[in-house]
């Protein structure tokens, strides 16, 4: 029944979605400071998705709303800026963890340490760190430096997952989750303590001031210009993300998920396969970590703990694992849920202690629920609706284009053996 | 120096490596039946650790600890807090893994890695509503130590290494000896057989959470009384490391989760004493836990069946 | 020279023998069966020839080459494929995918090929999902293309997993019971379908079957293990008269009483 309701879903009115847009941004340009308004334009982008309409113009939509409206209304609200960037920071961490996690089926937990690779790439050399092992005096990087760090840091991430890789992939099954955390927790502790004997990460203290990034002689030190370049970075790899999805690898990658012995029966290596999802995820994390140092300016081995795994997996298991749409959804909804909601809803209740109506003691600061909201999320998605809220489906080919291809009487592979039988 | 601290090392090495072997017959015996990682195991030997705690504070603040006998009193947390766990353990079973069973490898991991964390928030929000803090200071019941001349035991360390060894020996009897445990076994070895001879394969599964969390829960409390400060995160690492243990000594296989704790809590404590003073500094006691991860991935990447197991062929 | 040998093949599992001294030789565009109780190791026999265990000791030869110690995607690559006995499909995938994923080791698409959609890597694309759909048309499932494997029925699903193996081009085919499951009907569908594959596509064919009737039908020898140890082969005329064969299928009393 339902599956029947659902296939007859043609998609949202395209005008239904239009005034959706238009009513959003019209309240977020005349109200002030309106949260629930932002909201609404930033997840308009996924009913843009469900709209009956053609690509092209979801695209134009799509594109109208990032591009135009988002940063027009909202480009000189500091704030705004900063949670659409964020919330891209993690869309763009999230589809990476899609290709190991959606696609590939591993289980990493550790992931957040090839983010910190990329992170401490641009920020020692972006740093007068590099000073210290480097002579020459030749750091602080300026912040041009920025645009070819960003290959850097996607180099060095996507070395580390080789490097970690090679070893980790060879475990079994459940395994591998324990091993990826174990992982994750030596490199943060590594970058904690790598002070010395060579003082190469700086310890605890982190790393500051990071150089902004700086293009024509432009300073690009706000969150407005981080909305760009993130933007700029999330359409590279949903692109890929789609590339991949129905390609060889792809489907390499999707068939050693279902089943790892059928997989290697059809000569797939399970090792070489595994290590490409591990280092291309790796890789989008490092150069979204190149574009986290430079916005925060300052890194430190705390902005990478498990928890951050943990929430990247979230995303991805809550929106549907293997699906590109599930995954903007779910890193979209956690980054507002942790970013905007909890802290509303945590002002809300310190407002109300000042004013003396609660005694809220600090450890039930709402903003401090992460674990709590994080678990409940994992257990609810897995008992309920362990293909997370939009579904991975696989695309449908057409066959009449099949039928008709300029190949179709081609003789090949083994069915050329038939010729004259 | 660096040999004249050693028996001392070997003194807190051998404590901490009873404790893992303890937690870590939990993780192996779940594994050994279900083939799966109960990620939320360590955090039922944190709920242990704190059930135990607050009985001995509530027990304190009600006056009733004044001349009370400390064995009765430790008595008392162990029973209380392994009831608490033993149930809690069997109520996740129950909620958040039976009904995954025959879903896809992924998804119970997954619920299991999400009520380890709901457990550490639950106990932090409980503790902050009760005590407005979040970690406890245990009043220690033991505080004497043995003087042997080369090292002193401390009393409560002894006692870890008494209770534990009480309880290996206790479940190796009930695993041998009782009808129940001969279930246990028969179980994890061919669920659908076993279940042809009648064997109540839900029950047996829930006896094995109710077993396993229960010592892992009385570990929690001798942690608690050993090193007397606990805060809700306690039970990830020591986990992870038990875990390790159990690996080690070859997952699914009782012996091997004692011995191969023994092993890593005595390997540790010597990485902790003397790596910093071997390498000259450059690498000291806070890249522990790294050493300990190596040895997991070293065992996992080079005998994967552990020291005792037997290496499993897969079903083609 | 045979297409394959297998000599001396030995596999033990801790204190188990699966296979002890197992020596076969397939001759080139045969039929042949590995028939035996049980768990007499016909299986673990299959999962050595593939790679999924390497034999303690022995050797494999393909074309007088030694495949020992290869890994599976490797032996596929050499040109042996096999089906499973429990099937194992891409369960999400659908059947063309399905077919298309056996195509991977011909195709030759990489990384970056694939990030930008080279016009190589569309065409070749486009030639798998052509030659992925005249596959499925030659096992006569072309219909169910872009069903989910998981959601079809069991009969179609054996074939689905005989034109996924087909589609890695392979020279041999172990066929892990293909017939198991299947009604009568079904199975004389099945007896011809392989013999066609035989006939039209120069396989040389590797089969377990328990149903005898088939077995004695299809294949020109046949190979009987019984306890890991191979006690017996011949044609199937010289199989169904042997004693040691008889004993092993109906225990001793049956050649006793006979």
């Amino acid at each position: 029944m339902a599956n029947k309701r659902l296939a007859s879903f043609k998609g949202i009115p395209l005008l239904l979605t239009i005034v959706w847009i238009a009513g959003f941004s019209a309240a977020l340009f005349f109200l002030e400071k309106s949260v629930l308004a932002f909201i609404g334009v930033l997840f308009s982008i996924i009913g843009i998705y469900y709209t009956n309409t053609s690509k092209t113009i979801k695209l134009i939509l799509g594109a109208l709303v990032l591009l135009v409206i988002i940063p027009g209304i909202a480009g000189d609200n500091r704030y705004y800026m900063e949670v659409a960037s964020q919330v891209g920071i993690y869309v763009a961490m999230a589809l990476g963890l899609n290709i190991v996690v959606g696609f590939a089926g591993l289980l990493d937990l550790g992931y957040v340490a090839f983010f910190a690779a990329g992170a401490y790439a641009y920020a020692i050399f972006a740093t007068s760190q590099a000073n210290e092992f480097i002579p020459g005096n030749l750091f602080p990087l300026s912040g041009e430096w920025f645009w070819p760090f960003l290959i850097v840091g996607l180099v060095v991430a996507a070395i580390f997952g080789i490097l970690l890789g090679l070893p980790v992939l060879r475990v079994k099954g459940d395994y591998l989750a324990i091993v990826t955390l174990g992982f994750g927790e030596i490199i943060r502790i590594i970058f904690n303590n790598l002070d010395k004997p060579i003082n190469i990460t700086n310890g605890p203290q982190g790393l500051t001031p990071i150089a902004s990034p700086e293009l024509f002689g432009i300073k690009m030190n706000t969150p407005f210009y981080f909305y760009f370049i993130v933007l700029l970075v999330i359409a590279f790899i949903v692109l890929a993300n789609i590339r991949f999805e129905h390609s060889r690898l792809g489907r390499a990658w999707i068939a050693i998920r279902e089943d790892e012995l059928a997989a290697q029966s059809m000569g797939i290596s399970l090792l070489k396969t595994k290590l490409t999802a591990f280092a291309i995820g790796a890789s989008f994390a490092g150069v979204v970590g190149v574009i986290f140092a430079a916005k925060q300016t300052f890194v430190d081995p705390t902005s990478f703990t498990l928890m951050e795994s943990i929430g990247i997996l979230v995303m991805v298991i809550l929106g549907g694992s293997g699906s590109i749409p599930g995954v903007v959804l779910g890193a979209a909804f956690i980054t507002v849920l942790q970013v905007q909601l909890l802290k509303e809803f945590s002002n809300f209740l310190h407002s109300l202690q000042s004013a003396g109506i609660i005694n809220l003691p600090n450890q039930l600061d709402p903003s401090k629920f992460q674990r709590f909201v994080f678990g409940i999320l994992l257990i609810l998605v897995a008992l309920y609706r362990p293909n997370g809220l939009i579904p991975a489906k696989r695309k449908k080919n057409d066959i009449d284009a099949i039928k008709n291809s300029p190949h179709a009487n081609e003789k090949l592979g083994i069915l050329a053996r038939l010729t004259g039988k | 120096m660096l040999l004249s601290i050693l028996p001392q090392v070997l003194v807190d090495g051998l404590t901490l490596g009873f404790m893992y072997a303890v937690v870590a017959l939990g993780y192996t015996m779940v594994y050994g039946i279900l083939e799966f990682i109960n990620f939320a195991h360590g955090e039922i030997f944190m709920v242990g650790a704190f059930v135990g705690t607050e009985v001995l504070l509530i027990a304190d603040a009600m006056g009733s600890l004044k001349g009370m006998n400390p064995y009765i009193a430790l008595v008392l947390m162990l029973v209380i807090g392994m009831l608490v766990t033993g149930a809690l353990g069997v109520g996740i079973e129950r909620i958040a893994y039976r009904p995954l069973r025959n879903a896809p490898r992924l998804v119970p991991l997954i619920s299991a890695i999400g009520v380890s964390f709901l457990l550490q928030d639950l106990v932090r929000f409980t503790e902050a509503v009760a005590r407005n803090e979040f970690y406890l200071n245990s009043p220690i019941l033991f505080n004497n130590s043995i003087n042997l001349g080369f090292a002193s035991i401390p009393q409560k360390a002894l006692i870890v290494i008494v209770i534990a060894i009480i309880m290996m020996v206790a479940l190796t009897l009930f695993v041998n000896k009782t009808k129940w445990g001969i279930a246990m076994r028969a179980v994890a070895q061919d669920q659908t057989t076993a279940s042809l001879m009648t064997i109540n394969v839900d029950k047996v599964i829930m006896l094995t959470f109710l077993i396993g969390s229960s010592l892992g829960g009385a570990t929690g409390v001798l942690f608690a009384q050993n090193y007397g400060t606990i805060d809700p995160y306690i039970g990830f690492i020591l986990g992870l490391k038990a875990f390790t243990a159990a690996v080690l000594g070859g997952i699914g296989n009782l012996r091997g989760a004692m011995v191969g704790g023994i092993i890593l809590g005595l390997l540790e404590s010597l990485a902790g004493a003397y790596m910093g003073p071997l390498t000259g500094g450059a690498f000291g006691a806070e890249y522990k836990d790294v050493f300990a991860f190596s040895i997991l991935i070293l065992v996992l990447l080079f005998k994967p069946e552990g020291l005792f197991g037997e290496a499993v062929k897969e079903k083609v | 020279m045979a297409l394959l040998e297998a000599n001396g093949l030995t596999k033990r599992f801790g204190g188990l023998v699966a296979n002890q001294d197992v020596t076969v030789k397939i001759e080139k565009g045969t039929i042949t069966a590995v028939i035996g109780p049980n768990g007499a190791g016909k299986t673990t026999f299959f999962n050595m020839i593939t790679g999924f265990y390497e034999p303690d000791e022995g050797d494999i030869l393909l074309n007088g080459q030694s495949i020992k110690g290869l890994r599976p995607d490797q032996i596929a690559e050499r040109g042996i494929t096999r089906t499973f006995q429990n099937i194992r499909l891409f369960k999400e995938m659908t059947a063309l995918e399905n077919v298309m994923v056996g195509l991977h080791s011909r195709l030759s698409a990489g990384l970056l090929g694939i990030l930008f959609n080279s016009k190589k890597v569309r065409e070749e694309e486009e030639r798998a999902r052509v030659e992925a759909y005249k596959l499925l048309q030659y096992v006569g499932i072309e219909e169910i293309a872009n069903e989910a494997a998981g959601s079809l029925p069991y009969g179609l699903q054996r074939r689905l997993e005989i034109a996924r193996a087909l589609a890695t081009n392979p020279q041999i085919i172990l066929l892990d019971e293909p017939a198991a499951g299947m009604n009568p009907r079904e199975t004389v569908e099945m007896t011809d379908f392989i013999r066609r594959l035989k006939r039209e596509l120069d396989l040389t064919i590797i089969l377990i079957e328990h149903d005898m009737k088939l077995v004695m039908g299809l294949s020109e020898y046949i190979h009987v293990l019984d306890y890991g140890r191979k006690i017996a082969e011949g044609t199937p005329e010289e199989i169904r008269n042997n004693p040691t064969v008889i004993e092993a299928y109906l225990g001793k009393s049956a050649t006793e009483a006979s």
